[in-house]
């Protein structure tokens, strides 16, 4: 009924998102959420253009695309289960997160706001906002998915907004195993 | 015409649910303490609260701004109509000095997670370490508990920013900037305000934000359904809370236009409007799921024709009671109400369907896409 509904209307909307990826959906969920653990990562993520400051100003878009360095400094399984999104709703200020197997089929996905971004927002003399973005240069992130051994790496994207579709573009990949 | 919002089916194919039972067991770095608890965090949108320049001695004042901070937050639309359906953790982080950084006059405090004032010269925007925070968010809480992350800085002048975790000081009016940064971060909306760049306008596009558009056509605006077919198209009247088709948004001056003359993604201090709280809604059930339980577990039964059985939903419920649970045999309505029994069935297989809806007003249109 309607719970079906969605369900395949999101599916094939994953299924649209990932082929431009190169990344197969399963048929029957796409993702595995019914484990009881999960894995959780922190990850160390820098820009790759040297600086020093921590945060920096957003002068061009293209910066929230580039790929950063990546590193693992911490892998801890724990217990329950993961929250799970009922939309694949995207955003440019987001980072989707592909899970894939060895055969580059999906396994799991997940959004989560892009950990850099931090927004500025001040108020103009008649009460109006302005805004300025600024990206922080090096941070560490925790990126939580099920405890599924047949998850070979993560893959991060920066959704990018085309006028009407989302594409994503490939920011990092991270081995799981 | 209304749509009703995400109407649920179940046939008791509902084994998901058990899982939701299962809260993760994990060694808190700092102190957490729920200080909103409906229920289990694998079903609520979660509120993490982390505080900085807060010294041991006061904590209890970081606990009196927590509690005004949250009870000013739900009293806002939607909040405080979905004010059930989220949760709130208090992560109680110490601090070695009080207050935080002001580099402007040379002042500066260890604190905890390095919150400064005039961060990039602008002197309202607090920044705040986020490798420290998400650190301390993932010894604390677990996954499920950090929806949404905030950070309180013990510090009385205006000041605050939006990205994955959102920062404020303990000044009043700065919850309404919280309030703006959400929309953005929870509820994917866009600034509905125009220029001088920065950030640079591009009117080329349409852009994917639902508070947003480039159509000139009533049909084609993404907010149609809320707007009176004797509203103008595009809309040059200043009153609040008309939605319409306004000129100025997404950093343009002209070429994109926002549903509404003023709403909180343009000014702070007042409230969404209509087609924001329509999407932040929708939002809210990208995390939630209406069903918090059913029962019986199974969902295959077998009944003998003179037997009956019981069947029960647990909704979730919202301040003004929108949410219905109807029951359905063999695609047939029966009644309305949690629970359901069905009695003397015909031998042969039978389906029963509980269909949950919330028929909020505020939400005239529920769909993914546009």
């Amino acid at each position: 009924m309607e719970k079906n509904r969605r369900e395949t209307v999101q599916q094939e909307q994953l299924k649209k998102l990932m082929s431009r990826v190169g990344i197969d959906v399963l048929e029957i969920a796409g993702r595995t959420d019914q484990s009881r653990s999960y894995r959780e990562l922190k990850i160390t993520w820098t820009n790759p253009t040297k600086s020093t400051t921590e945060v920096r100003s957003a002068a061009t878009p293209e910066q929230q695309t580039q790929a950063p360095n990546v590193s693992v400094i911490e892998d801890k399984k724990r217990s329950g289960t993961l929250p799970r999104h009922r939309s694949l709703e995207l955003s440019p200020a987001h980072i989707f997160i592909a899970a894939v197997d060895a055969a580059d089929k999906l396994r799991w996905w997940s959004i989560m706001p892009d950990p850099r971004l931090v927004r500025g927002e001040t108020q103009t003399a008649t009460g109006e906002l302005r805004r300025e973005d600024y990206y922080v240069s090096n941070v560490t992130l925790l990126v939580a998915f099920p405890d599924d051994p047949e998850i070979a790496n993560l893959r991060f994207y920066h959704p990018v907004w085309n006028g009407t579709d989302f594409d994503l573009k490939a920011l990092a990949v991270v081995p799981t195993r | 015409m209304k749509t009703h919002l995400k109407a649920y089916a179940s046939r008791w194919s509902l084994s998901a649910i058990l899982l939701f039972l299962c809260f993760p067991q994990i060694a808190l770095a700092e102190p957490v303490e729920t200080i909103i608890n409906n229920g289990d965090a694998a079903n609520r949108v979660d509120i993490a609260i982390l505080g900085d320049g807060y010294t041991a001695a006061e904590m209890q004042k970081y606990k009196n701004d927590v509690q005004a901070l949250m009870t000013r937050f739900f009293d806002n639309e939607p909040f405080r109509e979905y004010r059930n359906f989220f949760n709130v953790h208090r992560i109680d982080v110490v601090s070695s000095q009080s207050g935080a950084d002001h580099p402007e006059r040379s002042f500066f405090v260890n604190t905890a997670l390095d919150a400064t004032y005039n961060c990039q010269g602008s002197q309202r925007l607090i920044c705040v370490n986020i490798t420290k925070a998400n650190i301390i968010l993932g010894n604390s809480v677990s996954f499920s508990q950090r929806d949404i992350a905030f950070v309180i800085v013990n510090d009385p002048e205006y000041g605050g920013s939006g990205g994955s975790i959102a920062v404020t000081s303990t000044h009043l009016e700065v919850l309404e900037l919280i309030l703006h940064e959400l929309g953005h971060s929870f509820g994917l909306l866009a600034d509905e305000y125009g220029g001088p760049p920065p950030p640079v306008c591009n009117n080329t596009f349409e852009p994917s934000a639902a508070n947003a558009t480039k159509a000139t056509e009533r049909s084609l605006i993404k907010w149609n359904h809320w707007i009176d077919a004797s509203t103008p198209i595009p809309t040059l009247s200043a009153f609040d809370g008309v939605p319409g088709l306004y000129q100025g948004a997404v950093y343009c001056d002209a070429g994109l236009f926002r549903p509404t003359f003023g709403s909180r993604m343009r000014f702070l201090g007042r409230p969404y409007e209509q087609i924001n709280t329509e999407q932040l809604i929708r939002r809210i059930y990208n995390v939630v799921s209406p069903i918090d339980a059913s029962q019986p577990a199974a969902t295959d039964i077998t009944l003998t024709t003179a037997q009956s059985q019981s069947f029960s939903i647990t909704p979730l419920i919202t301040l003004s009671g929108t949410i219905k649970v109807d029951w359905f045999l063999d695609g047939v309505f029966q009644s309305t109400g949690t629970g359901f029994t069905v009695n003397n069935l015909t031998s042969g297989a039978h389906v029963i369907d509980a269909v949950v809806k919330d028929s909020t007003a505020q939400v005239r249109k529920d769909t993914e896409t546009y």
